[in-house]
């Protein structure tokens, strides 16, 4: 009996560590940067830029990998379970131990898959973090009190400006026209081109303003949104652990199962005898010899 | 140009004369131009309109440029600081006008 349980065992630990992923210890990294070139992408690239950047790295590979391997083993245990249906005696026994073993290794792509999920996640994450923390960064050195008045009194001197600018031309030149000066026309006809490609660049699909449930965000905010996604994702995988858990507990039980079939179906076939209640032998002591 | 006068002269008495940077410091060397040619005794009336109307169409264009040029006020340095903090006597030829 424990022989047979034991063999069992070895069984399918073998069958599963023979089974393991390919991917399992090969290079599945991604270290995404938060570098310039992100901190001023439009907001709602931002996204598809982390992604592309996801899609280039080792890590994407092996989680695509482990998605194929995974979907392999999904077919083959449809087949299994399938064929031991159909099966009778020792073969369908040989079967049900191989869909033990199956049941095993799928789990083990199953957790390898979260792992690099996971991984993937907590990058993607801690982006974020890097990300709003610039972002952070910028808000407070914008914050400098003297920056601030200087701003304010630029502001002012340009309100102004604008206001008096007319009047000064007709005031000190008479027709402003007539008397504009040379950096004046250039600049006006630059304004002008300005203008227009400053509005292109307001409507281009790219540089669209972020929106979150249908409402338009600034940058921080679309990031806050991004890192509560990712949050939410790690929180589901935690749970999806717990089915997995589950999951392998069952194959155990399963096992266990099997191995007591087994064993006792062995001792049924050996011929041992039944061992005999105490009293069923008080014939052979009350008679006297 | 008349109404120029007081302001010029408030301006120079202030002593503008800090070294800036960029088209700040361009804007203050037409201004201390405008200034020594607005009051050079050597000039006589008919003469000085030829000295200072040029000038006083650079400096339009000066007061211009440093208010629309965002390097103007690049960093918060003393003289940018100043500079905005008084838009009377940087923007002297704007400031004056407005003020009739």
């Amino acid at each position: 009996m424990r022989c047979a349980v034991l063999m069992l065992t070895l069984g399918l630990v073998c069958a599963a560590a023979a089974r393991a992923d390919d991917t399992a210890g090969a290079d599945s990294t991604w270290r995404p940067a938060a570098s310039e070139r992100l901190v001023r992408l439009p907001a709602a690239y931002l996204e598809r830029a982390v992604e592309r950047d996801f899609q280039d790295s080792p890590l994407a590979r092996a989680l695509e990998e482990t998605a194929r391997a995974l979907a392999d083993r999904d077919a083959g245990l449809g087949q299994l379970q399938a064929a031991i249906d159909a099966a009778t005696g020792d073969d369908r026994e040989a079967l049900r131990q191989r869909f033990l073993e199956e049941k095993q290794a799928y789990l083990r792509l199953m957790g390898r898959r979260q792992d690099l999920e996971r991984e993937r996640l907590k990058a993607e994450l801690g982006l974020y973090a890097r990300l709003l923390e610039r972002a952070g960064r910028q808000v407070a050195s914008n914050g400098d009190p003297a920056a601030a008045r200087l701003a304010a009194n630029r502001l002012q001197a340009q309100r102004r400006f604008e206001g008096a600018a007319a009047k000064v031309d007709t005031a000190l030149f008479g027709d402003p026209a007539a008397a504009e000066s040379r950096y004046g026309a250039e600049y006006r006809r630059h304004a002008a081109a300005l203008d227009r490609l400053v509005a292109a660049i307001n409507a281009h699909p790219v540089n669209r303003e972020p929106e979150v449930d249908g409402r338009g965000v600034d940058r921080p905010a679309f990031l806050r949104h991004l890192a509560a996604r990712a949050e939410a994702e790690l929180a589901l995988l935690d749970q999806q652990d717990l089915v997995l858990a589950y999951m392998a507990k069952l194959v155990a039980l399963d096992a266990m199962a099997m191995a007591d079939e087994v064993a006792e179906r062995e001792a049924a076939s050996s011929g041992r005898p039944a061992t005999r209640d105490v009293s069923a032998a008080i014939g052979f002591f009350v008679t006297p010899n | 140009m008349r109404r120029l006068m007081p302001v010029l002269a408030t301006a120079w008495l202030a002593g503008t004369t800090a070294a800036a940077a960029g088209p700040l410091e361009t804007l203050e060397r037409e201004r201390a131009q405008i200034l020594a040619a607005l009051l050079d005794p050597a000039l006589d009336p008919d003469t000085r309109p030829a000295r200072t109307d040029p000038a006083l169409r650079r400096l339009v264009d000066l007061e211009r440029m440093v208010l629309r040029d965002p390097r103007a006020a690049a960093g918060s340095d003393g003289v940018a600081q100043r500079a905005f903090a008084d838009y009377d006597l940087t923007f002297l030829a704007h400031a004056s006008v407005e003020r009739g």
